[in-house]
């Protein structure tokens, strides 16, 4: 992780030759190991006023498993740490569908981190990335893949545990106490425009979708040289993938899109461009529209990539 | 001329290697420069390199100087060995006064050794035996020899060794070929010109092309020709001779083998075994052409996307024209919509056909569980050919039903015989008798319903042989059995694709054993799949899938749209192998891997 130093070097030009707005999202993702609160007061006066902990599980047997460093300890004291130096809106991770894991198990999270009173938490379903250590073991058979059944449960009344307390579901995976949306993240459910600065930061502008050079020095290198970050083109698209990417991303927030802002930014109304897959999707009780919006239904969240695919060009 | 030219097939049983004879009598005679060389240079489909076996027979002219010193032309066909393409072997036998009979060193006289043989002598051809492969260490040259000379009646002291592959013996096989094999018979001054059609295939640039044996008086380019089945006349545009690449020639002369394009873009108009003649002076007759080959096992092939029916039915029509032995009809199914009722000679024959028509015509196709045609004798005392599940009449109005029987002959080494009779009982076999072709060699003769053989038959016999048994089939004709018709039913409804027709004392483990299939690759969807088989309104299995309860990206931010996207893409993409009937999405290769039962 990044020393306060650093993060002060790489935020002071920003600030100063940006004129940001009051109401700047400025977020430092950090595991609960590596941040204490002299290092907080650190990063709050070098501009950082979001933190997002990647805290996972408030278990020692699995986050064992999921073969994370911290305690269930680290995330309470860190925690703590944040209300100390009065960072008031700060994110935790938070992953279910862990081999073995039981829906008490699973409340019991969830309840520790609401009593952590996080502005936001971001819900994630165990993704075992072929590969890495954890999918291995799941395919050799040492530990006990959840079923379909128990994950869509365990999503499911997870939500609504959180939405009881006080929390509003706003995009497939994310829950917030009103008003505290992540900015950043909407920026992509919104389909703007991002610049990624970094090596193999992501950026999409206009059409295009970049992604700068892989290796530290060599980006270093080229910015040092030229002024430039060294990219490769990921994708360039149409005006119908342009479509396609705005409503597939825009369909994760509960909220949906909408018909309006569909026609002002594309000149194009969803409802004429995919009639046929609309109708098909709201038999299959995958989505509702109304004059205004299209949205996933409740069923649809669970089952989005049935939504999405159809929508691809 | 006519006694220069030699016209002869090699035929063998599968990968006995006349594919690998053909390269070394091409690059022998220099009718390949080595670079042009590369192995079975014959084998032009790509599904024959990728297969490693010949489909379609393929003539090639070489030009031969003899130890005698003077220069002969020799055509040569190269047939393939697999059971169901000997319709090719028995076209190739029709062009020629001789055949190479190919025998592996370490393998031995097997069934379709038997059986080519066979058919060239039915035509009196002159058999020239090779023994190839004698470079392997399990060679038994001369065992071979004596098998040879005692089960087929070849003189042992005329039986060839060589190795095709390290090419050795090919100048014996040469001179053989031009010392044993008659030139074609004396063509007489004035006599109509005759050509027999012995193979096809359609180019889209210059239509149709027929493979021609000239049979009698002389063919020119530019001369009028007339096609005596139905008496329509064309000019020709090219003649020539595959020498092995296409050259065009003024003339062929009775005797020759050669090509012929005549612009003929109307498919119908030309059929492999008619007989070309020309319209001046025609001849008055036909040659006797090919007996018409009946395909034994069905199934109806579906354009996955239903508005490719009508360019399905031109591919089918191009592809008949190079195999004339499948045939088509229009049909049409519930679940599936507008396809055709196809027969083929065997599952291998139904394979290539299908990859064919998906690679050389792009068709994205759907097939559906193969059938053997039975016969219902109904109570009112007429008589059904049925070909189709679907067209099985009432139980009610059935007095009984018939299905086809092979005798089958199958060679194998004497310990293995208690495994093939164990099997062949298994499979509802009759004995009928076994001999011996040597001190441990036998052939086991049993009557066997065709289903049976069809499926899992000869892969079961492979295994339990250690790969030493091989098969030849003949239909023998029809027998009383007692049948019923089995349907499958999704969520209630009767998917007519995949009814079949079934011995009634397999009917429960089948059914069973196709539901669980079912069950296995149809993937969950959005509602819960109820797998039923019923026989009339009795089920008598089930299964379900349950509904599909997740299917979604938990984490989509900037740095990963675009692999995400690339999910859900592939998603897209396997969607279109999927087809839709009723609320369920089938994998299309559904209906015809619920024959790989067995094999679990
Ligand atoms: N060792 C050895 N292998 C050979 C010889 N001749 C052919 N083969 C091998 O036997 C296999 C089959 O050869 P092919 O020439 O394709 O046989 P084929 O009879 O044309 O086969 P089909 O057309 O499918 O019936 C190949 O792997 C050849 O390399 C030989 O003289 N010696
Ligand atoms: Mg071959």
């Amino acid at each position: 992780m990044l020393h306060e130093r650093q993060v002060e070097a790489l935020l002071e030009p920003i600030i100063k030759e940006c004129s940001l707005s009051p109401q700047v999202e400025i977020t430092m993702e950090a595991n609960p190991l590596n941040l204490d609160l002299q290092k907080i007061e650190a990063l709050k006066l070098a501009g950082i006023n979001r933190f997002s902990l990647g805290v996972q599980s408030f278990q020692l047997r699995e986050l064992e498993l999921l073969g994370r460093m911290h305690k269930p300890e680290d995330a309470f004291a860190t925690v703590e740490a944040l209300h100390q130096a009065g960072i008031r809106n700060f994110n935790l991770d938070l992953i279910y569908g862990i081999p073995n894991q039981s829906w008490l198990d699973w409340l019991s999270n969830l309840k520790k981190a609401v009593d952590l009173a996080p502005p936001h938490l971001s819900v994630y379903l165990l993704q075992a990335e072929p590969g890495t250590p954890l999918a291995q073991s799941l395919d050799r058979g040492q530990y006990l893949a959840l079923c379909e059944d128990e994950e869509e449960r365990f999503y499911y009344q997870g939500l609504e545990f959180l939405q009881e307390n006080g929390y509003e579901h706003y995009e497939i995976s994310n829950v917030c106490r009103q008003g505290y949306q992540s900015r950043h993240n909407l920026i992509y459910w919104d389909a703007e425009e991002y610049l990624g600065l970094g090596a193999s930061a992501v950026s999409f502008i206009g059409n295009i979708r970049t992604r700068n050079q892989n290796s530290l020095e060599a980006y270093l290198a080229e910015v040092l040289r030229s002024g430039h970050m060294d990219r490769e083109i990921l994708e360039v698209m149409d005006h119908r993938a342009l479509v396609a990417d705005a409503i597939i991303m825009g369909l994760r927030k509960t909220g949906g899109i909408s018909r309006e802002l569909f026609v002002k930014r594309y000149g194009v109304d969803v409802m004429d461009q995919y009639g046929a897959v609309i109708k098909d999707l709201i038999q299959m009780n995958l989505i509702t529209t109304d004059n205004h919006r299209i949205k996933i239904t409740a069923k649809g969240y669970f089952l989005s990539n049935q939504v999405f695919y159809r929508f691809l060009p | 001329m006519q006694e220069k030219i030699r016209n002869f097939s090699i035929i063998a049983h599968i990968d006995h290697g006349k594919s690998t004879l053909a390269d070394r009598l091409m690059q022998f005679t220099g009718a390949l420069t080595e670079r042009e060389m590369r192995d079975q240079y014959l084998d032009k489909m790509d599904l024959e390199r990728e297969k490693g076996i010949t489909i379609k027979l393929q003539p090639v002219r070489l030009n031969y100087k003899a130890r005698d010193g003077r220069d002969y032309i020799l055509n040569l066909i190269d047939t393939p060995g697999h059971v169901d393409f000997s319709y090719e072997v028995s076209r190739s036998l029709a062009a020629c006064e001789g055949a190479l009979l190919v025998v592996d060193a370490s393998q031995g006289i097997e069934a379709q050794t038997l059986a080519n043989v066979y058919m060239a002598m039915d035509l009196n051809l002159e058999i020239i035996g090779v023994i190839n492969k004698i470079d392997l260490p399990g060679a038994e040259v001369q065992k071979i020899k004596e098998v040879m000379e005692n089960v087929i009646g070849l003189p042992e002291e005329e039986i060839i060794p060589i190795s095709a592959k390290l090419g050795q013996g090919i100048e014996e096989v040469l001179e053989a070929i031009v010392q044993r094999v008659p030139p074609p018979p004396l063509a007489e001054k004035g006599e109509p010109m005759q050509a027999l059609i012995f193979d096809s295939y359609f180019d889209s640039y210059r239509g149709a092309i027929s493979y021609i044996r000239v049979v009698a008086g002389e063919i020119k380019k530019g001369e009028m020709i007339k096609m005596m089945a139905n008496g329509k006349s064309y000019e020709v545009a090219e003649i020539g001779v595959l020498s092995p690449h296409m050259t065009p020639v003024e003339s062929l002369q009775a005797g020759e083998v050669g090509y012929l394009a005549a612009g003929i873009k109307n498919v119908a108009d030309i059929k492999v075994g008619d007989t070309i003649t020309k319209t001046i002076n025609p001849a008055l007759k036909p040659l006797p052409g090919y007996k018409e080959v009946k395909p034994v096992v069905f199934c109806g092939i579906y354009p996955l996307d239903n508005n490719d029916f009508e360019r399905l039915r031109e591919a089918l029509e191009k592809l008949s024209l190079n195999d004339a032995s499948f045939v088509f009809e229009p049909e049409n199914s519930v679940a599936l919509g507008f396809g055709f009722r196809c027969g083929f000679l065997g599952l291998l024959h139904l394979e290539i056909i299908r990859e064919r028509l998906e690679r050389e015509y792009g068709m994205n196709l759907l097939t559906t569980a193969p059938s053997v045609v039975f016969k219902v004798v109904l109570t009112n005392g007429t008589e059904m050919m049925v070909q189709n599940p679907n067209l099985w009449p009432a139980t009610a109005k059935i007095d009984h039903v018939l299905e086809p029987y092979v005798k089958a002959s199958i060679m194998v080494p004497e310990d293995f015989i208690g495994a093939v009779m164990q099997l062949c009982q298994e499979k509802r076999g009759d004995f009928i008798t076994m001999e011996y072709l040597s001190t441990d060699r036998v052939i086991i003769k049993y009557r066997l319903p065709l289903v049976e053989i069809l499926y899992d038959f000869f892969d079961a016999l492979k295994s339990r042989t250690r790969g030493y048994a091989s098969l030849d089939y003949e239909i023998i004709g029809y027998f009383r059995s007692e049948l019923m018709k089995v349907d499958i039913l999704l969520n209630g409804e009767i998917i007519d694709a995949l009814s079949f027709i079934v011995h009634s004392e397999k009917s429960y483990h089948r059914a069973r054993g196709i539901v669980a299939k079912l069950r296995k690759i149809i993937p969950r969807q959005m509602y819960e799949v109820v797998i039923q088989a019923a026989v009339g309104s009795r089920i008598i299995a089930r299964e379900s899938i349950k509904a599909m309860r997740k299917d979604v990206i938990a984490k989509c931010y900037g740095g990963d749209i675009t692999r995400k996207k690339k999910l859900l893409e592939k998603q897209k993409e396997g969607k279109k192998k999927m087809k839709q009937i009723g609320n369920v999405e089938v994998p299309r290769d559904a209906f015809i891997s619920v024959l790989e039962l067995d094999n679990e």
